[in-house]
């Protein structure tokens, strides 16, 4: 019996060790990216069907040796249109309707993304371009410049089929 | 196996399923997923795929194993017993310690343990053998002076505190539980003391008692998520001084803080 219980329980172990995601090096990360200190952040534009507005994928790596403190909510969005060579930039806001955006922990060696979705004051119908300052997300740390200008897809609004 | 022993080993696994049921279940959470985005998503919430989460800090069982060295007084009662003669007449045995009732007990301490930032919480199992006190035992005007083999098993919660300066981590907790400690001294010669259909001319002592020891203990953080380390306790209620030996692995790089 006790040959099982060790048997048992180190499986468990190995199993719960093993469900532990792996930790981030510099070169998980896509470009354009910033190094705020010891954390790594870079942007991806898309726009979901699902989305009514351009949505920035932020990727967030951890390369510190103490968990660090990170508010999304400091990201600062702009959305850029060029049409008939007139550059328009508009002011976007997260959309966050559950009020669940705040400041986590990111631990050292972490490594994920949070989808966020931005909404202009005004409705417009399409966005080229994503300008994501994301200077100010490390909790306790001096703000500095951290432009991440990206694509913005096309946006193909969800359809009743899609969402079946 | 004694009784005592399987009953800690099975404390320790029922800690162990309980807690691996709750991982399983937290894993396998059916929940549908509709979409990525913050607000728009049905299962995980904000920060769930890249902040720390407080699953993190659990470990479970052998993730987290202390060899323990401990001196203990074993509680100097006298004990009656029903025992037989050869011929299975009863008798009874009066059984004393003699001498230095100090014992020295080796064994492993494991459990479920949870470690958060600056809290921990353990509820861990404890189970120990070794050579326990001189004891006397007499059986109608016959004596005879053993030293038993001592059993003792320990059920604590343990809370503490802990705080990581670069790799080592200190910390400082107290253990509150019960302890059972079996002994069994020989009975003199032509006594027995059935148990079960087996003839045995030993005696079985148990002792139960609570017991609240404080602890500090150093680790250190041989890799990201592997630890090693000391700890040190001194029992003020109940008796017992501990030494432990411990290693343990992290599922998360210092546990996620």
């Amino acid at each position: 019996m006790r040959v099982g219980v060790v048997v048992a329980a180190v499986a468990v172990g190995a199993a719960v060790a093993a469900c532990a995601p792996p930790e981030y090096v510099a070169t998980d990360m896509i470009e354009p990216r910033a190094s705020l200190g010891c954390v790594d952040v870079s942007v991806v534009g898309a726009w979901p069907g699902e989305s009514t507005g351009p949505v920035a994928v932020v990727d967030l790596g951890s390369l510190c040796e103490r968990g660090v403190a990170i508010d999304l909510r400091a990201l600062r969005a702009v959305g850029i249109r060029t049409s008939d060579d007139v550059v328009t930039r508009v002011p976007l806001v997260a959309y966050d309707p559950h009020g669940e955006m705040g400041v986590r922990t990111l631990g050292p060696g972490a490594h994920g993304s949070e989808w966020i979705e931005f909404h202009p004051a005004d409705a417009i119908d399409s966005i080229d371009h994503l300008d994501v300052d994301a200077g100010a997300i490390v909790v306790g740390e001096l703000p500095s410049a951290a432009h991440l200008v990206v694509d913005v897809p096309p946006h193909h609004p969800m359809t009743a089929a899609d969402a079946r | 196996m004694t009784r005592t022993t399987s009953r800690a080993v099975g404390v320790a696994a029922m800690a162990i399923a309980i807690a691996a049921s709750a991982r399983v279940a937290a894993a396998g959470h059916h929940c549908h997923e509709t979409s990525a985005v913050l607000g728009r998503r049905h299962c995980g919430g904000f920060g769930s795929s890249w902040a720390t989460s407080a699953l993190q800090g659990l470990a479970i069982g052998f993730m987290d194993s202390t060899f323990v060295a401990e001196r203990l007084d074993v509680p100097a009662h006298v004990h009656i017993d029903s025992v037989e003669t050869a011929a299975g007449a009863p008798a009874g045995s009066r059984t004393a310690l003699v001498g230095d009732p100090g014992a020295t007990l080796y064994g492993f301490r494991s459990g479920l343990f949870w470690r958060g930032d600056y809290l921990t919480l353990a509820f861990e199992a404890t189970g120990e053998g070794g050579t326990g006190p001189a004891v006397l035992s007499t059986v109608d005007g016959h004596s005879v002076v053993s030293h038993p083999p001592a059993i003792s098993a320990v059920f604590a919660l343990t809370p503490g505190v802990h705080r990581r300066y670069g790799r080592v981590d200190l910390g400082a907790e107290l253990a509150v539980g019960t302890r059972m400690l079996d002994y069994a001294p020989d009975l003199p010669a032509g006594f027995d003391r059935c148990t079960q259909g087996r003839a045995c001319n030993v005696t079985v002592v148990s002792e139960g008692g609570a017991v609240v020891m404080p602890r500090v203990r150093v680790d250190y953080f041989v890799a990201r998520q592997l630890t090693i380390g000391v700890s040190v306790g001194h029992a003020v209620i109940g008796d017992g001084d501990v030494v432990g030996i411990s290693i343990a692995a992290h599922q998360a790089p210092y546990d996620g803080y």
